[in-house]
């Protein structure tokens, strides 16, 4: 196909004017974290500064440090979860020379500035908390300068060292919360700028306007950073301009009121969240278990007239999930118990199966494999000597020390798994609103239920403990009496006992029994000899039989052993006739 | 053989001159392999040697006779044997500390010899310490004899600045590289003898001061 001139210049304009279209009408939402972004900076460069981009952070802290690009909104996803934070003077978000640009729903703690703002126009602050750590940072919450126009609308500021320095006329402060800040706003010279902010209990207040409300906003948990205000709270439906998106009345101050506000509940915190058997029986049942969590303290939950509540959400193991709609009450901790449950009682878990058993003094160190199974409680040991069974409880380890055991006995040694039914629990809090915002789902907690179930034996395997033998095979000082009797170590009669002992006492049950017992009362006997020198000699003289004999048993070929076991007999017998004859010719003198 | 030499190893300064004597001191460390006599020791221990180290101080009497006195240690990790099951376990570890004194006959010919030959030999006491896990251990102690040979490089010749350093710093009149090839018999009195010596290829530096 062929174009003439004129075709294939409106072809081109068609085009220009298409691709500019596309690139200057669209207003596009970048999510971060993206595979495309590391940080919240490469996310708001990416942004098209003609379009009206918004850089939307999922909940998170970042710590970074971060220059806002025009016609670009930073949008946190969830104000009390997406924590922005800096580990150096420079402000977490600085605004340079900018015709527009919006932040809002973040929290900013641990920084020594949190925004500033340098010679700029259209900027909007709104709907963040700023809590900076006043006691260890700089804690500057904003900073305006160079006669910038900002409109700081519906944050809370609390404990800050100065929440608002601004030098500039052309600052909207309103519908703010500033509580617990040293310097609530400086310097003097903008209270006509300033309207319906909430204030309580700052060291110097500022011109935070006159058209303000005062009092404990009610927050419902500072320690957790969750600013919702608490029902009561001074600065509920009290601020002018616009409704709450949240619920639809007049708008609340702070940072979770207005057009902007975010409206997820604060979660169901982990700590806190319990869960307990509270079974008739906990063999048998009925069974029941007891949920207890923190509550969301939230007016937007917990309203007296118009609660919202929470979701809770368990399974058995990995069976399906059921849901049950607990409504709030107004108290510090929820509560909720579950009856009728039906853990599983019949189906036995798989045996483990015992994988080794390597022997040593009086010790069997014992490995079996891993049962996998979410129902898995513990595993139990046993070990039998032919005539007890002894089980022992080893946790859920899969290796295990027996020691205390007698050398030379056979021990059969088994292990079983033991199970118990597992529920898992979820608590999810909702707002009374229409939309019934959701908050995030807690961490999973869970409980073993019902009766525990034995797994089959697993395979027996034989253990034998018993002394080791070390290579090399080397004496021990060990013969303490000797040593004190013969005056050093290393005596030729020392060693003679010592191998005596090492050959002769060791390789045997009643041998062993008698070196432990001698080892413990040894060296007390050696000492008494070397505080009494005098006896030396007479403990040698002692001694000399026992060394005698130790020689000759080491020493001696088997036929000189053999030779001397005869005439040991015949000596014996020899004394016997001598004996019985003696004692005929005495009753025969008698006779 | 002066007696200053003995209370004084460093060099003197007399009436603000300095005065080098003759070294009268050796000093030695040292570290290599060592392949113990022991029958199985590769069974027990995974390896047929394992590592020694030690430090020697011996008194030069002339240029080509020394005494001294050398510490040592070798230590390894292994397994016992347990006869009753017939399999090797338990954990034990084994330590010696042979304790040489020795002579050594020295080879240096002439001043700044490159390669210095030598060899000696002495008494030995090796001390012995095993270590059983969950059982009492033992440790004793017996008599034995080394012999030794290797020989020096005098770095001294290869970099003589480092050396006038060495000398005007610290006193040290000369430095060696050695490789030294040692020899240590210790057997223990039962029966049979068990010879907790070995062969040992050790790499080491001395200085004479």
């Amino acid at each position: 196909m062929v174009f003439g001139y004129s075709a294939r210049h409106s072809i081109l304009v068609s085009l220009l004017i298409g691709l500019m279209w596309a690139g200057v009408g669209r207003a596009e939402v970048l999510k971060f974290p993206a595979n495309d972004y590391d940080t919240i900076q490469e996310a708001i460069n990416a942004a098209n500064p003609q379009g009206g981009d918004t850089v939307l952070v999922a909940p998170g802290t970042y710590e970074e440090n971060i220059t806002l690009s025009n016609n670009v909104t930073l949008q946190g996803e969830e104000t009390a979860r997406t924590l922005l934070k800096s580990d150096n003077s420079t402000p977490v978000i600085s605004i340079n020379d900018l015709t527009a640009a919006t932040v809002r729903n973040f929290t900013f703690i641990d920084a020594d500035v949190g925004i500033q703002v340098l010679n700029s126009a259209g900027i909007v602050i709104s709907n963040n908390v700023f809590n900076l750590d006043a006691e260890n940072r700089g804690s500057l919450a904003l900073d305006v300068s160079d006669n910038s126009e900002v409109k700081v609308e519906h944050n809370t500021f609390y404990n800050n060292l100065t929440a608002l320095n601004s030098f500039s006329n052309r600052v909207k402060i309103n519908n703010n919360i500033f509580a617990e800040n040293t310097i609530a706003i400086t310097p003097d010279t903008i209270s006509e700028n300033a309207a319906n902010n909430c204030v309580d209990n700052n060291d110097t207040l500022g011109p935070v306007g006159t058209l303000r409300v005062t009092g404990d906003p009610l927050f419902a948990e500072t320690s957790l950073r969750d600013f919702h205000l608490k029902e009561g709270s001074p600065c509920i439906d009290a601020a002018n301009g616009d409704n709450d998106v949240i619920d639809d009345s007049d708008a609340d101050i702070g940072a979770y009121g207005g057009a902007d506000a975010e409206g997820k509940p604060f979660p169901v915190q982990e700590e806190g969240l319990n869960a307990t058997d509270v079974s008739t029986d906990k063999l048998t049942g009925p069974f029941a278990i007891k949920l207890s969590w923190s509550a969301n303290l939230s007016y937007l939950v917990t309203h007296t007239s118009k609660p919202g509540g929470y979701y809770l959400d368990y399974r058995q193991d990995d069976g399906t999930s059921t849901r049950v709609t607990v409504t709030a009450n107004p108290g510090v901790t929820s509560t909720h118990t579950l009856t009728d449950l039906s853990p599983e009682t019949a189906v036995k878990p798989t045996s483990p199966t015992l994988l080794s058993i390597a022997p040593s003094n009086q010790t069997l160190n014992i490995t079996w494999s891993t049962v996998d199974d979410d129902d898995l409680l513990d595993y139990q040991l046993t070990y039998d000597d032919g005539t007890t069974s002894v089980p022992v409880p080893v946790g859920t380890n899969t290796s295990w020390q027996l020691t205390g055991l007698d050398n030379g006995t056979r021990y059969s040694i088994s292990v079983v798994a033991l199970a118990r039914t597992r529920y898992f629990f979820t608590v999810t809090a909702f707002d009374s609103t229409t939309d019934e915002n959701q908050s995030v789902s807690s961490s999973e907690v869970s409980i073993p239920l019902g009766p525990v179930r034995e797994s089959e034996p697993s395979n027996v395997m034989v253990g034998l403990p018993e002394r080791v033998i070390t290579t090399p095979n080397l004496p021990d000082e060990g013969c303490f009496i000797a040593t004190a009797a013969f005056g050093y170590y290393s005596a030729p009669q020392v060693q003679i006992l010592r191998d005596l002992r090492d050959r002769y006492l060791l390789t045997n049950k009643a041998g062993q029994l008698f070196v432990q017992w001698y080892y413990i009362y040894g060296p007390t006997g050696a000492r008494y000899i070397n505080q009494h020198p005098a006896l030396k000699p007479l403990v040698r003289v002692a001694l000399y039989p026992l060394i005698i004999g130790s020689t000759f048993i080491m020493q001696a070929s088997p036929l000189a052993k053999g030779l001397l076991v005869v005439l040991l007999m015949i000596g014996l017998c020899l004394y016997m006739t001598h004996r019985q004859l003696n004692r005929l010719v005495r009753q025969g003198a008698m006779g | 053989m002066s007696c200053t030499a003995f209370a004084a190893p460093f060099p003197s300064t007399i009436q603000g001159k300095t005065v080098e004597p003759e070294p009268s001191w050796s000093l030695e460390i040292k570290g290599g392999t060592f392949t113990p006599a022991i029958a199985d020791w590769e069974l027990f221990y995974d390896d047929d040697k394992t590592r020694r180290f030690a430090a020697s101080l011996a008194y030069k009497v002339s240029r080509y006779f020394e005494v001294g006195i050398e510490g040592g240690r070798l230590r390894d990790h292994g397994k016992g044997y347990l006869p009753l099951n017939d399999i090797i376990g338990g954990d034990v570890t084994y330590e010696l500390y042979p304790l040489n004194i020795y002579i050594t006959l020295v080879g240096a010919f002439r001043e700044n010899q490159l390669l210095v030959p030598y060899v000696g030999g002495g008494w030995t006491r090796a001390y012995y310490k095993i270590s059983i896990v969950n059982q009492r251990g033992i440790k004793g102690s017996v008599d034995g004899f080394h012999y030794k040979a290797g020989v020096k490089i005098l770095l001294d010749v290869l970099d003589q600045q480092n050396a006038r350093n060495l000398r005007d710093k610290y006193g040290i009149d000369n430095t060696y590289l050695f490789l030294e090839y040692q020899s240590i018999t210790a057997e223990v009195g039962m029966t049979p003898k068990v010879d907790l010596g070995g062969d040992s290829y050790l790499f080491g530096i001395s200085f004479d001061y």
